[in-house]
């Protein structure tokens, strides 16, 4: 008789020990993770001309051009040489979420002539710039139609999300027009601040 | 043989089979559960069928824009991008990778294969949530978040039907709120089986989207005016919930 006993006690562990391990696993499964989302801040690097950013920049040695002999003609073949170019090197950290880099010009000084640059495989500036004037439009429709371009690229650079880890370069180049010099012998000591704003938000975020 | 040592040995063997047959129900759960490649709470009575769990992926974060599973499943082994890609691992904890920010949405779908003739219907819900990293309760970074359906489907034979949510009762937007214990529907009492095509595959589409529009409170409580409140906090949506009835209503 006391062998059955020991059998039965046997066989009630061994169905005890199963619904452990049943429980075990109904345990397991429903601790499962389905997503998590991190919320980090945005963290982007930003150089011009390989220097940390500063809120404006000092053109100096600016080189004045004839409106249309170097900047529709180029009769001397030098206008791509002597334009001062703004680098801006911009890098978007890791850990940042998708963002958006918004680049803003302020108004500048009239003998300014400026051309923002998104491909960097532009080189010869000229050839873009008689692509986007028409040499038969007055002096003030051509600036325009620069100023369009401009904004153009800004718009296009605002428009475009940035991933994480991504970097984005552009380029300004700038001449200054002599015509539009108040005192033309100033054009050896003309200097003129360029200053700039560059808002960064998150990739389907507006500026509150 | 004594009267009494009969009763012994008939009470030896009725536990026998009752051992044989909680051995049964044991290999045909873990039958089950095996298949079952979602990270999913699943809960089963008298219909067997197959999960499968896919997050679409979009570098982006803006959702799917292509709704489907048909020719839109993520080869396995290439880094592809905007397509569903079955989730394999369940011990994975995370499916989102990297930064989350306002205004974006991700989105998932499960396919729930009936393995039998019997008509089941399918329970749906979200629970377990948990924010960290923040300051007041108000504040948690879920009470930005919401979810949506987005889709009920069949799939037969790589032939998808179309959108059929509007039959059952499914969850529009909504926000999740501060509250981590509540349970969060998202289908209620979905048919798995769709026109008596039995192998066929119920597909539910859903969306979890970062609401640009929910801005937390100050100390005073006096609402922000942007999402500032929300960075630096982790989001984790612990669970999903299905449960697989024979009855409507019986969850």
């Amino acid at each position: 008789m006391r062998k059955y006993v020991y059998v039965i006690l046997i066989l009630l562990m061994s169905m005890l020990v199963i619904s452990s391990v049943i429980y075990g696993w109904f345990t397991y499964v429903q601790r499962k993770s389905i997503s998590t989302f991190v919320s980090n801040e945005l963290v982007v690097e930003v150089k011009l001309n390989d220097d940390d950013i500063v809120q404006s920049k000092t053109l100096k040695n600016l080189a004045f051009i004839d409106f249309e002999d170097d900047l529709i003609n180029d009769t001397n073949q030098m206008f791509n040489e002597i334009g001062q170019m703004m680098d801006m090197k911009l890098t978007l950290s890791e850990s940042s979420p998708l963002s958006r880099f918004i680049f803003e010009l302020d108004p500048t000084d009239e003998p300014l002539i400026y051309i923002i640059i998104l491909d960097d495989q532009i080189t010869d500036y000229h050839l873009l710039i008689s692509q986007i004037i028409n040499p038969t439009d007055s002096k003030e429709d051509m600036l325009l139609s620069i100023d369009q371009y401009n904004q153009m690229q800004i718009d296009a650079l605002s428009n475009e999300i940035v991933i994480p880890g991504q970097t984005k370069t552009f380029k300004i180049m700038f001449w200054a027009d002599y015509d539009q010099l108040s005192i033309p012998s100033d054009y050896l000591t003309y200097t003129t601040d360029v200053s700039f704003k560059l808002t960064i938000i998150n990739a389907y975020g507006e500026i509150s | 043989m004594s009267h009494a040592k009969m009763n012994m040995l008939k009470s030896i063997g009725y536990l026998l089979i009752s051992v044989f047959m909680f051995s049964v129900v044991t290999y045909a759960w873990f039958t089950i559960t095996d298949t079952n490649q979602a990270h999913l709470a699943v809960k089963t009575s008298g219909v067997e069928a197959e999960y499968k769990f896919y997050v679409y992926k979009n570098i982006y974060h803006s959702g799917s824009s292509n709704v489907t599973l048909i020719d839109n499943i993520c080869t396995v082994g290439l880094d592809e991008d905007l397509c569903y890609e079955e989730v394999n691992n369940p011990i994975t904890p995370k499916l989102i990778e990297g930064s989350v920010a306002p205004g974006e949405r991700f989105s998932f779908a499960i396919a729930i294969q009936s393995l039998g003739s019997t008509q089941g219907y399918v329970d749906l819900s979200f629970g377990n949530l948990e924010s960290i990293g923040y300051d007041l309760e108000e504040n948690k970074i879920q009470t930005a978040f919401g979810y949506e359906v987005t889709k009920i489907s069949y799939i037969d034979e790589n032939i998808e039907t179309n959108d059929v949510k509007d039959l059952y009762l499914y969850q529009s937007y909504t926000n999740f709120s501060h509250l981590d214990d509540v349970i969060y529907p998202l289908v209620t009492d979905v048919s798995l089986v769709y026109q008596d095509q039995y192998a066929g595959s119920l597909i539910i589409y859903f969306d979890v989207y970062y609401d640009p529009t929910i801005f937390g409170v100050d100390p005073f409580g006096m609402p922000y005016t942007n999402s500032h409140i929300f960075m630096n906090q982790t989001f984790n949506l612990h669970d999903v919930y299905m449960n697989v009835t024979t009855q409507k209503g019986a969850s």
